[in-house]
């Protein structure tokens, strides 16, 4: 599968050097509107006239509708519409969101929670009242909350053509020949680990819509991470033309990948809108939210790998089942990269099976797929290296993907040097992992019932995954100020700020000069979605090169008016001078006052095809357990990252902490907890359902970065940092775990009861 | 939620008498953040005997002066039935003389939440059984009037019973309060309409719905702690998953009194592990006569566990439970 390599390029930002406002701790631009709750969010908005519409949910996990009666729903004063699945599909739109999934359920339900009636009235309460008065008569079907379960032949196919999403692996990679790695081999590990659960994204705000027609054209401000890709997506199913859709997110309470597309609540408040005339909103509650959209799937593990007796990896055969839940959506092509992405191995055989479930449906939160599977294979490595014989930290070194190679599956390029080892090393120093490491199961601290244990993983993660050309606009008005329209939502990562730093940076402007205009489809061009990691280098590229186009067209200006020729100035704080003596200068205010329009500039950017872009992860942590208990704590904890340039600091210092915790949430208690016997989620909020709270936050948290640039780096030599802090604290929670206790936990999450329960099969070993 | 009406009292007469008007479609309200969280998720049917069915009366017992005291008086402590767990965790007096109260006030869930929630509140919620209250009343179990006990054969790993199911039900009472009074020896004070009346805590919880034993017309006024016995100590402990918020997968409290280095009585007291707070005499007798070290508080955590029946997937509450019933009596006796 190799490909020719391409001649590395001069990166398009090579020249700048001495960097007047990115990489300075910058607060950010929107703060006080946040702080001030002057923010309006989608939830916020009311509007004259406007209704409220509530969703009649599918009780059951699977079901056959026999019928739906919506008459009584109907007559209740008050009520303006219901629709159900099968009035969109003969008046509105027969497309199917994402794979296979109908906007309201029509003969079947698959998931509880499934939208099986919408009802539009004048309050909240009518609506929600209207919705309970909606009558389905359903004949109830045996469901499969697990994925081997549902794989299994005489299971009922939750679609047809049967539980194995598109009826074969997907995906299937190979490289070399598998039998002969493992006869090469001379020690081969076996074994099965497993995230098994579904982990919710807890955004601070839920799904929450407005939708509104003025004549053919259709409004939404809507809670999302993409405006242009709902505006397209929503144009797509209801027939318009892409303009005739507006979407407009200002200020929206998290998404961590589940608000990337366009939803079929989105779809429900435009036609609800449309049919009754008046404005729709379209909110779901913290119980309806947990059950109704996608979440973090459970991936199942198993894993054989060869090795020599040095540790080297030879051989690698895996297989990763997941839950798909009832429609398709995300599975093993994103948990896969775990597998084939952090080592080097000469022979792989890989096969991701994807099971229809009925659960809630599988899809990207923070890393897609990643910090399952990283649990899984980080989990693996260490009970690997033990057996080798060989300490954690080295074992990585030995086999981590490394320095200019290639793609160890693709062949593809990196875009810059993997620095891996010597991320490792950074961390180790700052950790003190070697003062710290006294042997597999050795803990650092004992006394009474507590044990406390050091554990590591690592990861290499992918981002700026849309290579479409994207666009942004810079100006320069007339007074001297820069604005900057560029389509990038600020999801609460800081990118509003990011952004404004590039633009500033690459014109040459002062932070302070500079508007962004990044809300709304009407006015800011697409520069992809805020997700994978991707908004600032692949959006911030588009950013810089509108920057850069813009400089040129000043300092062209400039050069008439300090007698110079563009080439020999520069120009940084809204001023432009001599290279060669900076007191000649003047500013953009004079320059653009000689201007009786503002100078515009555009940019395209394309990332670079084929090259592996990859952010570095290094985790390190103390991990103490209570014995008696199974109560297990992160006492301390180390995040190491190379995500290249580090644009804003302390947005970037804070992805990572927030990222961290979240991570420790999923490592200790949090997943969906669905009844075995009725199918029904008994969690859905935010008490049995045990997000982190500030207390658990490990009394030491510490962040380093280092900033490797290369070649096919992008804006400025950004590499993405939304996504990387939240994959390794899994394994290193269960690493710790085990060298505390000589207890290893196979399975997420490391809650007292699966920690008791492993403590009273394994025993104590410490 | 659905409709229901709402009337603010004065008097604790106004509301006894309110309650009597609607006997048996009223409810009364201290913090709310037990009854409203049952209503907004519709988790009760619509109709049906009082306290298995939702409220249409609301009477909110906020604006009655003069209920929120925390007193020492020399029959003991006297705590209003609308004093905040706030209000408890803020006291010294009862920091200092009825540590287990005091230690249970504080486990309880949040500051913000301490500020609303009351003790009478807190005495008297209902359990936080998951099929109990899943919302739009998924399950209409048999606590709620139905036939079957969903947690028999569900996922009855955390809040459930694993001391047995009384009249069918495995839920646990989900207070922390409970336990430390009960180890006390606290009593309550009842206004109803048959008049005043005051029962031991002991007696006062009951198995089912709603898990304490007061009519429709009656509501807490007042609970009593005696003065503590000279040369005791009382102490309390909670397994909760997360450090803050979590109701107790189990809960423990014990009072021990010393006479020359050995227990001359005990009261040992667990939560959390069945539908009301149980108090262990077997624990005690362990306990009694002894120099409390690990073996004897570990031999005495043993019998309060002894008939243990756990469900299919709570068996490791009960080692849980027996930690943390040790390391409540090695705290009371330390």
């Amino acid at each position: 599968m190799s490909t020719p390599s391409p001649t590395p390029p001069k990166p398009f930002w090579a020249d700048f050097k001495d960097l007047s406002v990115i990489g300075k701790s910058t607060k950010y631009i929107d703060a006080y509107e946040r702080l001030t709750g002057r923010a309006q969010f989608a939830s916020d908005i009311v509007m004259p006239g406007m209704l409220y519409a509530h969703a009649t949910l599918s009780p059951h996990a699977h079901a056959k509708i026999l019928k739906i009666d919506t008459s009584k729903a109907e007559a209740l004063p008050g009520v303006k519409a219901v629709i159900t699945g099968r009035e969109v599909e003969d008046k509105w739109t027969k497309a199917r969101l994402r794979v296979n999934q109908p906007i309201i359920a029509l003969d079947k339900v698959r998931v509880q929670g499934e939208f099986v009636a919408v009802v539009a009235a004048e309050s909240d309460h009518i609506a929600r009242h209207a919705a309970s008065l909606v009558e389905v008569e359903y004949e109830k079907l045996p469901f499969y909350l697990d994925p081997e379960e549902a794989l299994k032949p005489d299971s009922l196919a939750i679609h047809e053509g049967g539980n194995l999403v598109g009826g074969k692996p997907t995906p299937e990679y190979n490289k070399g020949d598998i039998a002969k790695g493992f006869a090469e081999s001379d020690v081969i590990v076996e074994d099965r680990i497993a995230a098994p659960k579904f982990v919710n994204h807890s955004n601070a705000e839920t799904y929450t819509v407005v939708a509104w027609w003025e004549g053919e054209r259709l409004h939404l401000i809507n809670s999302n991470q993409w405006n242009h890709g709902t505006r397209n997506a929503v144009a797509a199913f209801l027939g318009l033309p892409n303009n005739k859709v507006r979407v407009v997110s200002k200020f929206m309470g998290m998404g961590l990948g589940d608000k990337a597309g366009a939803n079929h609540y989105v779809i429900v408040a435009a036609i609800l809108a449309k049919k009754t005339g008046q404005p729709v909103k379209f909110f779901l509650d913290r119980n309806e939210y947990m059950v109704v959209m996608t979440q973090r799937y459970p991936v199942i593990q198993y894993m054989k790998v060869g090795f020599k007796k040095n540790g080297k990896i030879v051989a690698i055969d895996a297989r990763q089942i997941t839950a798909a839940g009832g429609y398709f959506n995300q599975g093993a092509v994103s948990a896969s990269q775990t597998v084939v992405d952090y080592y080097n191995y000469d022979h792989l055989k890989y096969q991701g099976f994807n099971a229809y479930t009925n659960t809630p449906q599988a899809g990207a939160y923070r890393c897609v797929g990643h910090p399952q599977g990283n649990f899984n294979t980080e989990s693996f490595m260490d009970i690997a290296a033990e057996k080798l014989g060989i300490d954690p930290l080295t074992f990585r070194k030995i086999n981590v993907i490394q320095g200019t190679q290639k793609h160890p599956l693709t062949g593809e390029d990196y875009a810059r040097p993997m620095l891996m080892n010597e991320l490792i090393d950074a961390a180790a120093e700052k950790f003190r992992w070697k003062d710290r490491w006294k042997g597999f199961v050795s803990p650092t601290f004992k006394e009474g019932p507590i044990r406390r244990g050091v554990g590591l993983s690592v990861n290499i993660c992918s981002h700026g995954s849309i290579s479409g050309v994207m666009s942004a606009v810079t100006m320069l008005n007339t007074d001297g100020t820069v604005d900057l329209l560029a389509g990038a939502t600020d999801i609460g990562g800081g990118q509003r700020t990011a952004m404004s730093m590039i633009a500033a940076e690459a014109v040459g402007a002062k932070l302070r000069d500079v508007r962004i205009e990044d809300h709304d489809t009407d006015t800011a061009p697409d520069v992809g979605g805020t997700f994978g990691s991707r908004q600032t280098p692949s959006g911030g590229s588009a950013i810089a090169l509108a920057g850069f186009e813009l400089r040129k067209k000043i300092l062209e200006i400039a050069a008439g008016i300090l007698n110079a020729k563009p080439e020999d100035l520069d120009a940084k704080n809204s001023e432009v001078f001599l290279k060669a003596d900076p007191s000649k200068k003047t500013t953009f205010k004079a320059i653009a006052a000689r201007q009786p329009f503002p100078l515009t500039a555009t940019a395209g950017y394309r990332p670079p095809p084929r090259i592996a872009q990859r952010t570095l992860t290094v985790h390190m942590g103390e991990i103490e357990v209570d014995i008696e208990t199974g109560l297990v704590k992160v006492v301390d904890y180390l995040a190491a990252h190379d995500s290249g340039r580090v644009i804003n600091p302390v947005a970037f210092i804070d992805q990572v902490r927030g990222g961290v915790i979240q991570g420790i949430g999923m490592a200790l208690r949090e997943g969906l907890d669905f009844d075995p016997t009725y199918g029904h989620t008994l969690n859905p909020d935010w008490l049995e359902y045990k997000v982190p709270t500030f207390l658990d936050l490990p009394p030491k948290l510490e962040v380093i970065y280092r900033e490797t640039l290369g070649p096919w780096s992008m804006a400025f030599g950004a590499h993405g940092i939304g996504e990387p802090p939240i994959t390794p604290p899994m394994a290193v929670v269960a690493n710790g775990l085990y060298n505390a206790t000589g207890v290893r936990v196979k399975e997420l999450p490391l809650d007292p009861r699966n920690v008791l329960t492993a403590i009273k099969l394994q025993g104590v070993k410490s | 939620m659905q409709q229901f009406a709402h009337f603010d009292v004065k008097t604790v007469q106004e509301a006894v008498s309110l309650l009597k008007q609607y006997e048996g479609k009223a409810k009364v309200v201290a913090g709310g953040t037990d009854l409203y969280h049952l209503m907004k998720q519709r988790a009760l049917p619509s109709e049906g005997p009082w306290g298995l069915a939702y409220p249409q009366i609301i009477v909110n017992l906020k604006t009655i002066q003069g209920l929120n005291y925390i007193r020492e008086e020399s029959s003991g402590l006297k705590l209003g039935a609308m004093t905040t767990l706030r209000d408890i965790e803020r006291s010294s007096l009862v920091r200092d003389k009825w540590p287990a109260l005091w230690q249970a006030v504080r486990a309880i869930s949040t500051p913000t939440l301490r500020t609303m929630g009351t003790i009478g509140g807190n005495i008297a919620q209902e359990v936080r059984c998951g099929f109990y209250r899943l919302a739009d009343n998924y399950f209409f179990c048999l606590r709620k009037g139905g036939h079957v006990c969903y947690a028999i054969q569900g996922d009855n790993r955390w809040l459930f019973s694993v001391m047995g199911g009384p009249k069918g039900c495995y839920a646990t009472h989900a207070g922390d309060t409970p336990t430390a009074l009960m180890a006390l020896n606290a009593s309550v004070r009842i206004a109803g309409a048959g008049g005043e009346k005051t029962a031991s805590i002991e007696e006062f919880f009951d198995v089912l719905s709603p898990g304490v034993k007061l009519t429709p017309t009656d509501l807490i006024t007042e609970i009593q702690i005696p003065p503590q016995p000279a040369g005791s100590k009382s102490a309390f402990t909670k397994f909760k998953v997360r450090p803050i918020i979590d109701f107790a997968v189990s809960n423990a409290a014990a009072l021990i009194t010393k006479q020359a280095g050995n227990v001359s009585d005990a009261r040992v007291v667990l939560g959390g592990v069945y539908q009301t707070p149980i108090r262990s005499k077997d624990a005690e007798t362990v306990l009694k006569g002894k120099s409390v070290n690990e073996i004897v508080a570990n031999e005495a955590a043993a019998a309060a566990l002894k008939g243990a029946t756990p469900l299919k997937y709570n068996a490791f509450k009960v080692d849980i439970a027996k930690t943390i019933v040790r390391r409540a009596i090695l705290a009371a006796a330390s």
